[in-house]
């Protein structure tokens, strides 16, 4: 008898244990039984994923490149959500304040997301790197630490980002694409009021990771129940629309290039 | 002095669903889901929303009785209960996660539709919290926060 797949997942809202139970209903009625456990942050489930307590991580980007890195690349991204694929962030300032390229920000102060976000802080200092605007001398740096350890999954730290910018305490801030759209559409951001400055390199997301070592038989069952989700299926759409996707795909690492400049640039890992 | 024996009382809870169990009270028979839930839409109430019911009934019913035996006309009573816990994510069995998924604070507001005099209601209510069987087992190891309110 296989043994049940042990996923992890970090939680820091009790309400997003709801969608999990719903995950796994749905894989043990395809007969792939599964347990899942709760992590207070991303550091202890990588460190868990390494010590072989869990089989499966579902890794935020930074848990990624975290993993990659204590493992020396003996891992894998087995599947993302579509929309965990060509992310990306854009700066945001309001309309008139004379800000209109990056490196109008000189001098200037950016309201940021938690420290370890990928999205909303280290991905947008890379991209000012770029730009020749170094964190700190070229402008100053305002972090909002929401729920650290989260890595950013928690919009927080981005919501209070843009607060202050409305509230003018900050010249620009840093929005995940996602949360734009979804902000200046329910009115929470008055899109006549601020306007995307720029924009981050495309990025991917979040990703279910594994060691090498993990049995191929195993990742297939996963696999093989993962992708038969169908957001066509009445059945699946709830599911897959508390998760936000229309469609898992294939885990690919094309897509951590920025994340991974970024974590070198700001030497994450060395000062964490 | 003749020996009493101290009245107790008792209920019967059987679950054959994992979802949830019954509770028979007599002839009275209620059903109950998971000690919490975090899904709004969950079919049963938990036991946790069940206790807060108790604490409420406890007081609301203890009020409109007291004022009824001291001849005070009172409309209605009402209350919202709130109750906190210690950290739900405990009850996850989140890893990492300090505390406990104890019932912490429960805040209620009590609301009496009365046309009687204020004090009078006033001195009723610390009477019935005097007496109150859920409110004194609680109220040492958990916090209350009660705002009574005399409307008229």
């Amino acid at each position: 008898m296989e043994k049940p797949l042990i996923i992890g997942a970090v939680l820091y809202d009790p309400k997003v244990s709801v969608i999990w139970d719903i995950i796994r209903e749905y894989f043990e009625a395809n007969h792939v039984e599964m347990d899942v456990v709760y992590f207070t942050n991303y550091e202890l489930q990588v460190g868990s994923l390494l010590s072989g307590h869990v089989d499966i991580a579902w890794n935020s980007p930074l848990a990624w490149v975290d993993t990659r890195r204590r493992t020396d690349g003996a891992c894998k991204a087995i599947a993302m959500r579509d929309t965990d694929q060509d992310r990306s962030t854009h700066f945001i300032a309001r309309k008139g304040s004379g800000i209109r390229s990056l490196k109008d920000l000189k001098g200037k102060t950016i309201g940021f997301g938690a420290k370890d976000s990928p999205q909303a802080t280290l991905i947008p200092i890379q991209t000012l790197s770029s730009a020749g605007l170094k964190a700190d001398s070229d402008y100053t740096v305002r972090r909002f630490n929401v729920l650290v350890g989260k890595h950013g999954d928690h919009i927080g730290g981005e919501r209070d980002a843009f607060d202050a910018l409305n509230a003018g305490e900050v010249d620009a801030s840093c929005l995940l694409d996602l949360n734009w759209d979804a902000w200046t559409a329910d009115g929470t951001i008055n899109s006549s009021a601020f306007e995307i400055v720029d924009t981050t390199p495309r990025f991917d997301h979040c990703v279910f990771t594994v060691l090498e070592a993990f049995p191929k038989a195993d990742e297939a069952r996963f696999l093989e129940a993962l992708f038969a989700m169908d957001y066509d299926n009445p059945d699946h759409q709830e599911m897959m629309d508390l998760e936000g996707l229309k469609k898992w795909e294939a885990g690919r690492t094309t897509g951590f290039g920025p994340l991974t400049s970024a974590c070198e640039l700001t030497r994450y890992f060395e000062e964490a | 002095m003749t020996k009493q024996n101290p009245l107790g009382w008792s209920v019967r809870v059987s679950s054959s669903d994992p979802q949830g169990a019954v509770v028979y009270a007599r002839k009275h028979r209620s059903e109950l889901g998971a000690p919490i839930s975090f899904d709004a839409e969950a079919e049963l109430p938990s036991a946790v929303e069940s206790l807060l019911g108790a604490i409420g009934a406890d007081l609301v019913c203890g009020l409109k009785d007291r004022c009824k035996k001291n001849r005070l006309e009172v409309d209605n009573v009402e209350a919202v209960v709130q109750g906190e816990l210690e950290n739900p994510l405990s009850y996850l069995r989140v890893v990492g996660e300090e505390g406990s998924p104890r019932l912490a604070r429960v805040t209620l507001k009590i609301y009496v539709e009365t046309l009687e005099d204020d004090t009078a209601v006033q001195n009723i209510w610390d009477d019935v919290l005097a007496h109150s069987p859920l409110y004194l087992t609680l109220s040492p190891v958990v916090q209350f926060n009660i705002d009574l309110q005399i409307i008229m």
